[in-house]
């Protein structure tokens, strides 16, 4: 087991390469090159170095920022763990100061804007934000999808089996956007008025007493909570009812059925187990959006998570902001295979290790 | 006599893989319905030109303003051949402004045209029986023109005479003002055009023809199988690809008609005819517009953000104010001053001021209505789902083959390469590309389609790659490799037709999936925006709650159609399951 982890984990390494030279590539093939993107930023406010005229001020933002050094230098400056800007190792032409840098020193950069906003600071800050609203959203859809999945599959046939099918196909369809537009709709201050729509918490927040401001907070993740929810609700709903529909029909069920068993424990104990499995190692699969947030639902519900946090980084065409975020969700989609792979293989000893 | 071998061949008939298919389908009521539902949908997009338009389909008309502009112009202009002719050649050199190098015969040549041109607009509305009258001025002119280039000298009398018989046509050819019809005139003629087919393309044509071959399908396919083919199933089976041919010639045969002949197409997003006819500019004597008589760019300033005008909200008084809400106009509590507002003005072929039917789903900001858009729309978001679909099976499907075909370093290295772009956030992935494409280099919907197929065909790749690993091993397989097939032949002759069935599923969800993704991209900003909208940038037209018709509707349609996709992508699954088929039997 323990050796069989190991491999995967060696085996992930050309994968995070891979990675990493994707990403690189895409921002150095974008078209606008990010010295001349500042120069119109506040007119060239963000450029205060260099001498008068525009051409030398662009040219000594890109010296600072290592950009005027050849790509292979400056990949070796994204993954690390050297730092090649003046400042960095000595082997690189640096000073020395500050020898260390990229992805491997755990240094991200800086904003391009607010330059003295190291990234993986506000990462961690926008990651507690998009953890919080993505882990309840998580555990509401598997206390809800478990059972229903199961209910389902043991009315199957039924109207009711079809009735939840065909709300659980509806729910699946939906434009997460647009949910999100409805639900404001409904439960803004235009509809029933019930629920505040924007942020994370009111403009007074800060005078709010411990449960004045938890209550607070709670009602402001209703909305972006369920708008989370309900797609992943639906289809791992439709995922357990088949789940449990494939193991009702083996002949071990045929057997306890056979052997007298009440249906009830038939089910919930025989059936249910072995139908879990694939669910369970779904979840590796939510680890993603877990980690990465939803560009969509943070944009609608103005929440400054990480998904947020990636659209601004287009938005500005900071390019240290949208390389670290897609880095990192990647990295996180990257241990959620691995995990769910551990997982199925420590949950089903069908599975072999080699 | 003919029934026993009738019924011989029925039961010699075996089935085969699509007959099965469609056997299971057909006891879908679900797969059923969301076929006619999405058919309808498309004919709504491909056919949105014929229902919703400010051109109309017919216009027979006159142009008055230009009928009496060319009446006006007439005399001068024949004054002015006179004069020039009068004048000779060597006059007209001594008398023309210094430095001009403008020939005689050039400036005769121009005033001949003047009169022509006048003659032609006239020529245009005049009843048939006096344009003889205009005909023998024309032939006056002309001759009268000839002669002065020839360098005749004696043409007084005939510029005298070209004079006086342009006056009477003058006076001859008062048009009747059909607002005054005692003060007499002649009776104009409209001139008839069609200036809704003018604006339609050859390719739009093409989709036209081809969608009433498949909305009639049902219909035509019976009879053709009855009548023609004598309803014997092994026929009908072997006329499946000659059906589907002839249907595409003669789609393209249309397409290629209609290019060589009208050959239509939309210079500009809006059209005139609708405020000229309003105005009176031109008079219809007889106009057909279509029933939705509204462009999807033709804007109205007074009625913006109107709401759905079945709505009590979006009524108006006989002067076109609002009667009700935040929009009735209020005077000013101290000078009483009342702020004068545009009132909404109903043009020729629209529907009265407080119609439901106006507009259905409300307008935007500058007033174009949301139902003609969403019609127009549905091109663009439809054909971006369709195409994006298309491109990725195609991507993943020839990928997905290679490597499981071939196996060893090459699966070994495309497999790396799937898990690689599996691991990026495929939306997130799909937003930055755009966003960094030049929109002015590739255009936004190209660039949409293209990125999405090459962000996610890693599904499709790799559910072919599980089918051939299957498949390769087989005896059929290993048959066509014994026989000495090159693996081409192999891959697309032999295997691909059995791993059909689940990439078409995949299809079927992949069009759901670009039709949501188009329209976040719009939503975020980063997608398609002019002239014809996408579902997606409808939405972004107000992000104000107070404008909720314009987050509704839009997003319906795209809702409608991704559930319709999805349900024909299950039933696919379930009747190609073999599972379920042995449950069905």
């Amino acid at each position: 087991m323990l050796s069989y982890i190991l491999r995967r984990v060696l085996l992930m390494i050309p994968t995070m390469l891979g990675i990493t030279l994707v990403v690189f590539c895409l921002i150095r093939m974008a078209p606008g090159d990010p010295a001349t993107v500042m120069m119109g930023v506040g007119s060239g406010g963000a450029m205060t170095e260099g001498g008068t005229s525009v051409q030398d001020r662009v040219d000594a933002f890109r010296h600072k920022h290592a950009l005027d050094r050849n790509l292979l230098v400056q990949y070796l400056g994204f993954v690390g763990p050297f730092n090649v800007k003046p400042d960095g190792h000595e082997w690189f032409g640096g000073s020395g100061k500050d020898p260390w840098g990229g992805l491997l020193a755990g240094d991200l950069g800086n904003e391009l804007q607010r330059s003295n906003v190291p990234i993986l600071e506000e990462l961690g800050r926008r990651l507690g934000v998009t953890l919080l609203i993505s882990l309840i959203s998580v555990i509401i859809t598997y206390l809800l999808s478990i059972p229903l999945g199961v209910f389902s599959a043991v009315r199957q046939g039924t109207r009711t089996d079809a009735a939840v099918t065909v709300v659980l196909f509806l729910l699946f369809s939906i434009p997460t956007f647009w949910a999100g537009l409805m639900l404001i709709l409904a439960f803004g201050k235009s509809g029933l008025g019930w629920l505040p729509v924007l942020g994370l918490e009111s403009k007074d927040a800060a005078d709010f007493g411990f449960w004045q401001a938890l209550w607070d907070r709670g009602l402001h993740l209703i909305l972006p909570v369920a708008t989370y929810t309900y797609g992943s609700f639906a289809y791992l709903s439709r995922q357990m009812r088949a789940g449990m529909m494939d193991v009702i029909r083996q002949d071990y069920i045929r057997t306890a059925r056979a052997k007298g068993l009440s249906e009830k424990v038939v089910v919930l104990k025989h059936a249910l187990r072995n139908s879990l499995i694939p669910v369970i190692t779904l979840f590796a699969s939510v680890l993603p959006i877990l980690i990465g947030g939803s560009v969509v639902v943070e944009y609608v519900f103005d929440i400054p998570g990480m998904g947020r946090y990636a659209y601004d980084g287009l938005v500005q065409r900071d390019y240290n902001i949208i390389m670290a975020t897609t880095t990192f969700s990647a990295f996180a989609t990257l241990l959620g295979i691995l995990m769910s792979d551990i997982a199925y293989a420590l949950v089903d000893p069908r599975i072999s290790y080699d | 006599m003919t029934e026993p071998s009738a019924h011989a061949a029925q039961r010699a008939y075996s089935k085969d893989y699509w007959d099965i298919v469609f056997e299971q389908l057909g006891r879908r009521r679900l797969f059923q319905l969301a076929t006619v539902v999405l058919a309808l949908i498309y004919a709504s997009a491909v056919y949105a030109p014929l229902i919703a338009n400010d051109r109309p389909y017919v216009l027979e008309a006159v142009d008055y303003q230009g009928y009496t502009k060319a009446l006006r112009t007439l005399y001068p202009a024949a004054l002015s051949l006179g004069k020039v002719a009068k004048q000779g050649e060597a006059a007209y050199l001594a008398a023309r402004a210094e430095g001009s190098d403008f020939g005689y015969q050039q400036a005769v040549e121009q005033e001949r045209q003047a009169v022509e041109t006048q003659l032609g607009t006239l020529a245009r509305y005049a009843p048939a029986e006096q344009r003889a009258t205009l005909a023998e001025l024309g032939a006056a002119t002309d001759a009268l023109a000839a002669r002065a280039q020839a360098g005749d000298a004696e043409l007084g009398d005939d510029a005298g005479a070209l004079k006086d018989r342009a006056k009477e046509v003058r006076d001859a050819f008062k048009p009747l003002d059909p607002e005054h019809p005692e003060a007499g005139g002649l009776a104009l003629v409209g001139v008839r055009s069609y200036p809704l087919f003018e604006a339609i393309d050859a390719w739009e044509f093409f989709f036209m023809v081809l969608w009433a071959f498949l909305l009639t399908w049902p219909v035509w396919n019976r009879v053709v199988n009855r009548v023609v083919l004598g309803g014997r199933r092994e026929r009908i089976r072997r006329a499946r690809k000659p059906k589907l041919a002839f249907v595409l010639v003669v789609s393209v045969a249309a397409m290629l008609i209609w290019r060589g002949t009208v050959g239509g197409s939309m210079t500009f997003a809006t059209a005139p005819y609708k405020d000229a006819l309003t105005s009176g500019e031109i008079v219809a004597t007889h106009v057909v517009f279509p029933p939705i008589a509204q462009g999807f760019a033709e804007t109205s300033a007074s009625e913006n953000y109107r709401p759905p005008t079945w709505h009590a909200s979006a009524e108006l008084d006989e002067k076109g104010y609002y009667v009700r809400g935040a929009r009735v106009p209020q005077a000013d509590p101290i000078t009483g001053f009342l702020p004068p507002s545009v009132p909404v003005q109903v043009r020729r072929g629209e529907a009265e001021l407080n119609a439901g039917a106006r507009h259905p789903l409300g307008t935007d900001s500058v007033g174009r209505d949301m139902l003609v858009r969403l019609l127009w729309g549905g091109r663009v978001s439809l054909a971006v789902g369709l195409v994006s679909a298309l491109l990725l099976v195609l991507i993943g499907t020839v990928i997905g083959a290679v490597a499981g075909f071939f196996g060893g370093w090459v699966d070994l290295l495309i497999s790396r390469l799937i898990e690689i772009v599996l691991c990026f956030p495929a939306f997130f992935l799909i937003l930055m590309v755009v966003a960094y494409t030049d929109p002015s280099v590739v255009p936004p919907i190209i660039a949409i389609v293209v990125v999405i197929a090459m962000v996610r065909w890693t599904g499709v790749a790799r559910l072919a790659r599980g089918e051939f690993l299957k498949l390769r091993d087989q005896e059929f397989v290993v048959a066509a490799r014994a026989l000495g097939f090159s693996s081409r032949r192999t891959i697309f002759r032999h295997i691909l037709p059995n791993a059909m069935g689940p990439l078409l599923v995949s299809g079927a969800f992949a069009v759901a999936s670009g039709i949501l993704t188009e329209s976040a991209l719009s939503f975020l900003g980063y997608g398609i925006q002019h002239p014809v909208p996408s579902w997606g940038s409808l939405i972004v037209e107000s992000r104000s709650a107070e404008h909720w018709w314009i987050q509704v509707f839009p997003g319906f349609a795209i809702f409608i159609t991704v559930l319709c996709y999805n349900l024909v992508g299950d039933a696919f699954r379930d009747a190609l399951d073999p599972k379920m088929k042995k449950e069905g039997a």
